[in-house]
């Protein structure tokens, strides 16, 4: 007897980009993404913060598989290798594929086991296909997990539930998550953010990425829009205020109205 | 990695060649032939026109004490000469002296010996009287003199030539390597100036911009396309300071963009520095090792700044530039982490002008290279 596949649709493996430049972040997010065979749990840009998030002893983020550059230019030229060599053995470790413009490491690598070594420039052919490998490595789909992401608040990082998520905001190259235990940091563009973590959020303005179960209030003034977003009602309550592209008031007002009842339409 | 590095042995060697020897096979065979005809030219006047064979026996016994010993000597002495590097005309000299000392005084022996053997005047003049000792003493000094054109011919002539031939030989070879030199130097700087590498991960870069900032795309792909036309198409090793500063800034902007909210570059370059010249992307290595040794490794945002302007040193002007980076700092002893460019960069400016110079200082809060080269405009 043989199983659909497409009946039984494999987990998404969890994965973690480990890499310094921030275009080349935000692209392999965006294929791991566009494969429907992964998803994006964090994004760090230093080999620290990958040893952390690989090492923390809660295991919140269960990564399957970490995509990391051989070369972080602020930790050594073969700082990837580093990582993969001291981590690979551990007890919990996940899956390394290695990412790199350097044709040279190709052997080491698979000597410590990495699955796969992609070349930059990157194509959407090749990680996908780097994926279908990983899910032959994989047979057996692991079991349904929490979700958490990682964001980082100065050196610290922290691991959210997506559903506290309120708003992801950009500003400047600068991305930051709203939730109700604060502001925090993510090393990712909105673009990318929309893509992989922030699936299903509403896109209110060029620079606001907005969780729509938490919007609370809808205000306008003139020709200004904005929106309430948290936790309660009124202003004692924790919240944020995120504007309203002109642009796309129109949509949004119609779209928050169209799954809520009470309010005339118009 | 790079061919500045690696000088050929041959031309470190080529300070301390030896000359061409004086006893090669070949050279025997010169100094034998020259020897022998030398002394058949002696011989037959004496044989054909004279045929006075007593006279030949005190001239056969002088040549066999004489000629050996004469070109043992002259040998030994022209050896250390050169060892010694004596002056042409003092070897000269020492030479001819110790012939005619060596024949004066073996053409006595001979008279002593053959006298002694043959009993008193058994050795005549040509005129027919029995020599003098006196006599004897100045034909041998002239015999010697003659021995010693002899030997110069001989031995001397023929090394000289082969001498020069080597040395012409060589000046060839060491032009040849010259050549080599400066083009694997001009390939390899051409290839670190846009490396591979630097080429992928912009392209990469790129790739990942056009969907999430198409603007930004554009923006790399201009820049990218003037560092690579301006790259292929520049000749020569010079160019004015105003396209150089032109050329860092594209491939700083490239940078800046890649490593988004880590890196930023601050320009200050004074507007009188546009003409001066300097080696062609003299800066490129420095900035770089600024980037990757410096500013990246911080931790946090980094910062790179470029300063340049005209000052005066010892009442002249000179083109000033600084290039300083705010991180950790490194030990400029310890080439592994200055990299290959430092060095590289270093020798380059000294090859352009012995007045110019290149200092590095590297403290934890940071490194700051400052060159400074004559005015060249």
């Amino acid at each position: 007897m043989s199983v659909n596949p497409a009946a039984h649709p494999p987990a998404r493996f969890r994965t973690l980009v480990v890499e310094d430049e921030w275009p080349a972040r935000n692209y392999l997010v965006e294929l791991l993404e566009a494969s429907h065979l992964a998803e994006v749990v964090g994004a760090v840009s230093t080999i620290e913060e990958a040893r952390q998030v690989l090492t923390d002893p809660a295991g919140e983020l269960r990564v399957d598989v970490a995509f990391v550059d051989v070369r972080i230019v602020g930790s050594g030229d073969e700082a990837g290798l580093e990582l993969v060599r001291s981590m690979a053995q551990g007890p919990s470790a996940p899956m390394f594929v290695l990412a790199t413009a350097y044709r040279q490491h190709a052997v080491e690598a698979f000597e410590l086991g990495v699955v796969d070594y992609l070349l930059k420039p990157f194509t959407e052919e090749r990680v996908q296909k780097c994926l279908e490998r990983l899910v032959e490595r994989r047979p057996t789909p692991a079991p349904e997990r929490p979700a958490r992401i990682v964001a980082r608040q100065g050196k610290k990082l922290v691991f959210l539930d997506p559903g506290e998520v309120w708003a992801f905001e950009a500003s400047d190259r600068l991305t930051s998550v709203h939730t109700v235990h604060g502001q925090f940091a993510l090393d990712l563009s909105l673009a990318a953010i929309e893509a992989s973590i922030g699936r299903g959020f509403l896109r209110v303005h060029r620079s606001w990425l907005v969780s729509s179960s938490y919007i609370r209030e809808l205000e306008r003034d003139g020709s200004e829009t904005r929106l309430f977003v948290g936790t309660g009602l009124g202003p004692e309550q924790p919240g944020i205020f995120v504007p309203v592209a002109r642009e796309r008031a129109q949509a949004v007002r119609e779209l928050l109205l169209a799954n809520s009842t009470g309010v005339r339409r118009g | 990695m790079n061919g500045l590095d690696s000088v050929p042995a041959s031309s470190r060697q080529a300070a301390a060649r030896t000359p061409a020897p004086l006893f090669g096979r070949q050279q025997w065979a010169i100094a034998l032939f020259v020897v022998g005809a030398g002394m058949l030219l002696q011989l037959l006047p004496l044989l054909v026109l004279e045929r006075r064979e007593q006279s030949l026996i005190p001239r056969i016994v002088f040549w066999v004490l004489e000629l050996p010993t004469l070109i043992a000597a002259l040998t030994l002495v022209y050896r250390w000469a050169l060892l010694r590097r004596l002056t042409t005309l003092t070897t000269v000299l020492m030479s001819v002296t110790i012939a005619v000392a060596l024949g004066s005084a073996l053409s006595a022996l001979t008279l002593f010996l053959v006298t002694a053997i043959q009993g008193p005047g058994s050795v005549l003049t040509p005129s027919g009287r029995p020599a003098s000792y006196l006599g004897v003493t100045l034909f041998g000094g002239i015999f010697g003199l003659f021995h010693c054109g002899l030997w110069a011919l001989a031995f001397v002539y023929p090394a000289a030539v082969e001498d020069r031939r080597l040395r012409a030989a060589e000046a060839d070879k060491l032009r040849l390597e010259a050549e080599a030199l400066r083009t694997t130097a001009e390939l390899s700087r051409l290839r670190s100036q846009l490396e591979p590498h630097f080429l992928l991960n912009t392209l990469n870069a790129i790739a990942g911009l056009v969907t999430q900032d198409p603007r930004e795309a554009r923006r790399l792909l201009a820049c990218l396309g003037e560092l690579l036309g301006d790259t292929l198409q520049a000749d020569g090793d010079t160019q004015t300071f105003g396209r150089e500063v032109a050329w860092l800034k594209g491939y700083a902007s490239i940078l800046e963009s890649r490593f988004t909210g880590s890196l930023r570059f601050e320009w200050d370059v004074a507007t009188n520095v546009q003409q001066v010249l300097l080696p062609r992307l003299l800066l490129q290595p420095i900035l770089e090792n600024a980037v990757t040794h410096g500013a990246l490794k911080r931790g946090g945002p980094g910062l790179v700044r470029l300063s340049a302007s005209r000052q005066m040193r010892d009442g002249s002007p000179v083109l000033v530039c600084t290039v300083e980076d705010d991180g950790p700092g490194f030990d400029p002893a310890v080439t592994r982490e200055g990299g290959i460019g430092l060095p590289a960069a270093r020798r380059r400016l000294a090859l352009w002008s012995a007045d110019a110079s290149f200092d590095i200082r590297s403290t934890g809060d940071g490194t700051r290279v400052v060159i400074e080269l004559p005015w060249k405009a």
